[in-house]
């Protein structure tokens, strides 16, 4: 609107002015013209009127004088009238008919006197014969004597006062053209003006996303058009890309903020929000130190700013806090954000929470370390089970040589009670280093707890009361009963040492799922169905401190009552078991061990076979022992010998294969140690039952690794026995497969 | 109410963009301002009203007095004239704080009439006029003009045309001859006084004319209407050296005219005005304000007269029959 009015405001001024101001110019030039021409024409006249007649005048010949001066009004259209004055200032002749005008012939003449011809005197009267210019010229320079010279304007004056009419005519035309040209100009630039202003309007209100096409306007239009155009497909495309990277960012696993150069945050992704906790709203023009923990000291923060804001990049960890209070561990990344011109105007932290990581890297260096641990412990086990062997078995050889009044039986009773006890510690050691051979069976949790509940019942203080909460009809878990009882007795002592003044311990046996979720944050466990076998008390609890290092072999607070085996053999048994524990303690509010064992497909228990009862012990059949430990072999050969059994006895493999070819008879048991030099147990067997597919086969084992490489476990029918035994243990053993 | 805001916003754009010429405009009406302003001041009168020669008669012009009237004869033409004498008017009322009016003789006025009867206060006159005004109205001289020479007399000449076979006076005998202006003294006195001289009397030629000046006489003879003609000596020899004429023979110096007032002009003027023209020197101090000076009979200014210094001239005047012998008491 303001263009159009301008427009034709402009064009009307511009043709005013000029029209004015030509006919201005026009009409001043015209009488600056006419009154130099109107001059020089009375100076032309008025000197040679004086030539002619100032003899006339000098000599008083007034007729001739007369004469000539009305001959020279006659001959002249502009000339109105001529007067002459002589010497002596008196009217001398004129050119009027009829008598001099009064109204000259007073004051008028006598003063009106030129000084010289250089500059005549010009009087103008308004006269009733028109607009006169009188000129007053002398007649001799220097003299009295003048002529007056009156010369009409009216004709030149109505022809400059026709022309400037005609301009000012001609001026008010072109205004008028000037304004039609204007509002037709206004169609042609200002209405697609208004258009294209609406379009860019739609475009800015987004109401309008294509380009324009405007067919009216001309080139500049179209030029603008074009350059619009451009620019909305540019902006298009950037906004695209824009809205691509937006989404990279709002879709990212990370966490994105963005800050200005003070560190106040200006955005935050999605994953923040639900991260932190914190929505947008709420730190969106506050400062990044909202998120700040107590973690970390000054010079940290101090370092970090530095680098970032000398233009560096700065990777790293730190604790940051969320809205709950929450801390949580970050792997960050801060990068200046740089303008064309190279300044900072941004930065931008991307970041991971790793608190997860961490923890899964404790975990692994819990197992390692036990693992270690275990290793050690195995190693030093196997060797004393070798030791333990002959000492058990040599005693109770003595035992059962001595009569029951002999006063050595005492002594040899009391060798036997402290074998029996380094015994169950070397198994205590095997188990948590995972070492031992375990017997899987499935087997009802339910059941498991309900067997050791009298046992607990029993050795539990008065003091504290024991719940049990069970779930019939739970599936099977694929289990060592002994060793799980081991795992329940371990978990209950450490809940009644953990409760001295007294309390509440609860066992609690269900099924439940551990999913996705659960399983993604702990390395060892795998989704799916699982027992539980929670054991809680009400006991003094842990600190954070304790509860890191609870599953540490020989870790214990209860220094020389305790070996810190208790929770290591534990957590060794869960894992030989596929399984996964969890601690959760409050110092002063009491302590839950969760154990989880995946379930097995068996549901139900299977018919439990009855228990034969082994009377006879005593055989005749042919025994082929093998075994690498002398002592060991030595008292084996002993204890079956005194069986009745019929002995073939041999160091390693070969000679065990070696002493069957020899053997005219039939061999009926291989006894073999699993782990030999050379040759191992199974695969003796294997060789052997070659030749005699009869050959039934029992192992001993202290325990080994093969047996553990092969999965940890017998197959299925394969008899088993645990080093060291007892003379009876292996005596009812050696009975049972054979009669099998 | 969105059309009353668009066309509120149409007005105030109207206006912000009057407001955005004014300064134009504002120069376009002072300039139509100016040019209207530049109308000359015109007086309105009527012409229709008329009063006839006998009432203007009446209306006599204010008379400035104190103006003293100077006379001259005209020689060339009034404009020429008029630019010779004035500056030596103006020279006089600068000498003598006086105020001097130039005027030319009518035709068929003598100068001496006009001097003597007071018309004119002063007069530069020749000899002739001179001792006919002295005779007949006892006019006073005051000086006589100094020529070339610085002296106060002068010539005339007797001229033919170069070609003329005329070789002397005495062969003008039966020929025509042209003179100046009947009472000049050069023009017509001292020419006739030498034809005397030589025995030829006016009758002795076959004709004579008085041609009004010494320019028409030149022309009257170099038209060949005449033989022969006398003028005063200084426009002879000019005319001579240009190869116009050639001068058959000259006169004997004679008193040079001068310049003369009327009797009733107060003594003191007289002196005053006779001293400032003998102080008058104009190939000297005064020769820049003047035009042509040495063209007059004056070249060097003047030198005081006597009546008496024309005393040879009168008798030459009345025996040649131009002066009455009895009007000579008048003046003494
Ligand atoms: N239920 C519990 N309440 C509080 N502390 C416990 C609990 N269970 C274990 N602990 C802590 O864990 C440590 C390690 O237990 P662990 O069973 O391995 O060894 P111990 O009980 O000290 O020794 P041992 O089992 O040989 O008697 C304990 O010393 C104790 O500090
Ligand atoms: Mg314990």
């Amino acid at each position: 609107m303001r263009l159009r009015t301008n427009i034709i405001l402009l064009i009307v001024m511009i043709v005013m002015i000029t029209g004015l101001g030509s006919s201005l110019m026009v009409n001043r030039m015209m009488h600056n013209m006419l009154a130099g021409e109107l001059n020089n024409q009375a100076v032309i006249a008025a000197r040679s009127l004086a030539e002619h007649i100032s003899h006339n005048v000098i000599n008083g010949e007034i007729i001739e004088a007369q004469e000539t001066v009305i001959k020279m009004v006659q001959n002249s259209r502009s000339i109105q009238y001529a007067y002459v004055i002589d010497f002596d200032g008196r009217l001398f002749t004129h050119s009027f008919e009829g008598g001099f005008p009064s109204a000259l012939a007073g004051e008028q003449y006598r003063y009106h006197r030129p000084v010289s011809a250089q500059s005549p005197v010009v009087l103008h009267l308004k006269t009733d014969l028109g607009q006169i210019a009188d000129f007053g010229y002398p007649l001799i320079e220097g003299m009295k004597a003048h002529i007056h010279i009156g010369i009409n304007e009216d004709f030149a004056l109505a022809r400059i006062t026709a022309l400037r009419n005609r301009i000012i005519g001609f001026t008010l035309l072109l205004a008028c053209i000037g304004i039609a040209a204007g509002i037709f100009m206004s169609r042609f630039i200002t209405r697609p003006l208004s258009e294209f202003l609406g379009a860019m309007r739609d475009f800015g209100t987004r109401k309008r996303q294509e380009e324009i096409d405007l067919k009216s306007g001309g080139k500049e239009i179209a030029d603008l058009t074009l350059a619009f155009n451009s620019m909305i497909s540019d902006l298009k495309r950037t906004e695209e890309e824009r809205e691509r990277l937006m989404s990279a960012i709002e879709q990212a696993a990370e966490t994105v903020i963005i800050t200005d150069i003070d560190g106040t945050i200006q955005y935050v992704n999605p994953v923040f929000e639900s991260f932190t906790g914190f929505t947008c709203e709420e730190v969106i023009g506050h400062s990044v130190l909202v998120l700040k923990s107590d973690m970390h000291d000054d010079d940290f923060y101090q370092e970090m700013w530095d680098t970032v804001s000398s233009g560096g990049t700065w990777n790293g960890r730190f604790v940051s806090r969320k809205k709950s209070g929450l801390l949580y561990t970050e792997e960050v990344t801060i990068s200046p954000v740089r303008d064309s011109s190279g300044a900072i105007i941004n930065y931008v932290a991307v970041k991971h929470d790793i608190t997860e990581n961490i923890r899964l890297e404790q975990q692994y260096n819990q197992a390692q370390k036990v693992e270690s641990i275990g290793r050690l412990a195995g190693g030093i086990a196997h060797d004393l089970n070798n030791l333990l062997s002959p000492i058990l078995g040599y005693g109770e050889l003595l035992q059962e040589d001595l009569d029951p009044d002999d006063e050595r039986r005492k002594s040899v009773d009391e060798i036997l009670r402290a074998g029996f006890r380094a015994r169950d510690l070397v198994r205590q050691l095997l188990a948590f280093s995972r070492k031992q051979t375990l017997e899987y069976k499935p087997f009802d949790m339910n059941e498991a707890v309900t067997g050791i509940e009298k046992l607990l019942r029993r050795t539990i203080r008065e003091d504290i009361e024991i719940k049990i909460f069970q779930s019939p009809g739970i599936r099977m878990v694929m289990m060592d009963l002994g060793q799980i009882e081991q795992v329940i007795m371990n978990l209950v002592s450490n809940a009644q040492d953990a409760m001295p003044e007294g309390g509440r311990l609860t066992i609690e046996v269900s099924e439940i799922e551990l999913d996705e979720n659960y399983a993604s944050r702990y390395q060892d466990v795998e989704p799916g169905m699982y027992v539980m076998l929670a054991v809680s008390d009400t006991g003094c609890g842990m600190d954070d401190e304790t509860r890191e290092r609870v599953f540490d072999p020989f870790f214990s607070t209860k220094g020389a009552l305790g070996t810190g085996l208790g929770l290591a053999t534990v957590f060794g048994v869960v894992k030989q078991h596929c399984g996964h524990i969890w601690v959760y303690s409050e110092p002063g509010e009491g302590t839950t061990f969760k154990v989880f064992l995946p379930v097995s497909e068996n549901k139900y228990t299977e018919e439990k076979p009855v228990e034969k009862m082994i009377i006879d012990l005593k055989g005749s059949e042919t025994i082929l022992l093998v075994e690498d430990n002398e002592q060991v072999r030595n008292l084996t050969h002993i204890i079956i010998k005194r069986q009745g059994y019929t002995v073939l006895v041999a160091k390693n493999g070969e000679e065990a294969l070696a002493a069957m070819e020899a053997h005219a008879g039939s061999v009926q048991l291989l006894l073999t140690d699993v782990i030999m030099p050379g040759m191992n147990g199974t695969e003796l067997y294997e060789k052997a039952s070659a030749k005699d597919p009869d050959l039934k086969v029992l192992f001993m084992s202290g325990y080994t690794d093969n047996v553990i490489a092969f999965s940890g476990v017998l197959e299925a029918g394969t008899f088993f026995i645990q080093k060291p035994f007892t003379s009876l243990t292996l005596a009812a053993k050696i009975r049972e497969v054979l009669d099998n | 109410m969105k059309k009353t805001t668009i066309n509120s916003e149409d007005f105030r754009g109207l206006l912000s963009g009057l407001r955005q010429y004014s300064l134009t405009l504002a120069l376009v009406l002072v300039i139509a301002g100016l040019t209207g302003c530049d109308e000359k001041n015109t007086r309105e009168i009527n012409l229709r009203e008329r009063i006839n020669d006998a009432e203007l008669v009446m209306i006599e012009p204010e008379i400035e007095g104190g103006i003293l009237r100077f006379g001259f004869d005209l020689r060339g033409s009034p404009d020429e004239d008029a630019m010779q004498y004035l500056p030596f008017l103006k020279y006089l009322e600068e000498a003598t704080g006086l105020t001097f009016e130039l005027r030319f003789m009518p035709k068929g006025n003598l100068i001496e009439d006009e001097l003597g009867s007071g018309n004119i206060q002063f007069a530069a006159l020749g000899v002739g006029s001179y001792l006919q005004a002295h005779a007949k109205y006892g006019v006073i001289p005051l000086v006589k003009g100094l020529n070339a020479e610085g002296r106060a007399e002068y010539q005339s000449v007797i001229f033919v045309t170069p070609d003329s076979p005329i070789r002397n006076i005495d062969e003008l005998r039966g020929k025509r001859f042209a003179f100046g202006k009947r009472n000049s003294t050069q023009g017509h006195l001292i020419p006739q006084i030498l034809l005397f001289e030589h025995g030829i009397l006016l009758g002795d030629l076959s004709g004579v004319e008085f041609t009004g000046s010494h320019y028409n006489c030149v022309n009257a003879v170099v038209n060949g209407r005449f033989d022969a003609g006398g003028i005063q000596d200084i426009l002879g020899r000019r005319l001579a050296e240009e190869g116009l004429i050639r001068i058959i023979y000259t006169s004997e110096y004679f008193p040079s005219s001068g310049i003369a007032a009327n009797r009733d002009v107060p003594p003191e003027v007289i002196e005053k005005v006779k001293r400032a023209l003998i102080d008058f020197k104009p190939a000297g101090a005064h020769a820049e304000d003047l035009y042509h000076w040495e063209r007059t009979a004056m070249v060097n200014g003047f030198t005081e007269a006597q009546d008496k210094d024309y005393e040879i001239l009168r008798e030459w005047s009345i025996r040649l029959g131009m002066l009455e012998a009895s009007t000579e008491k008048k003046t003494q």
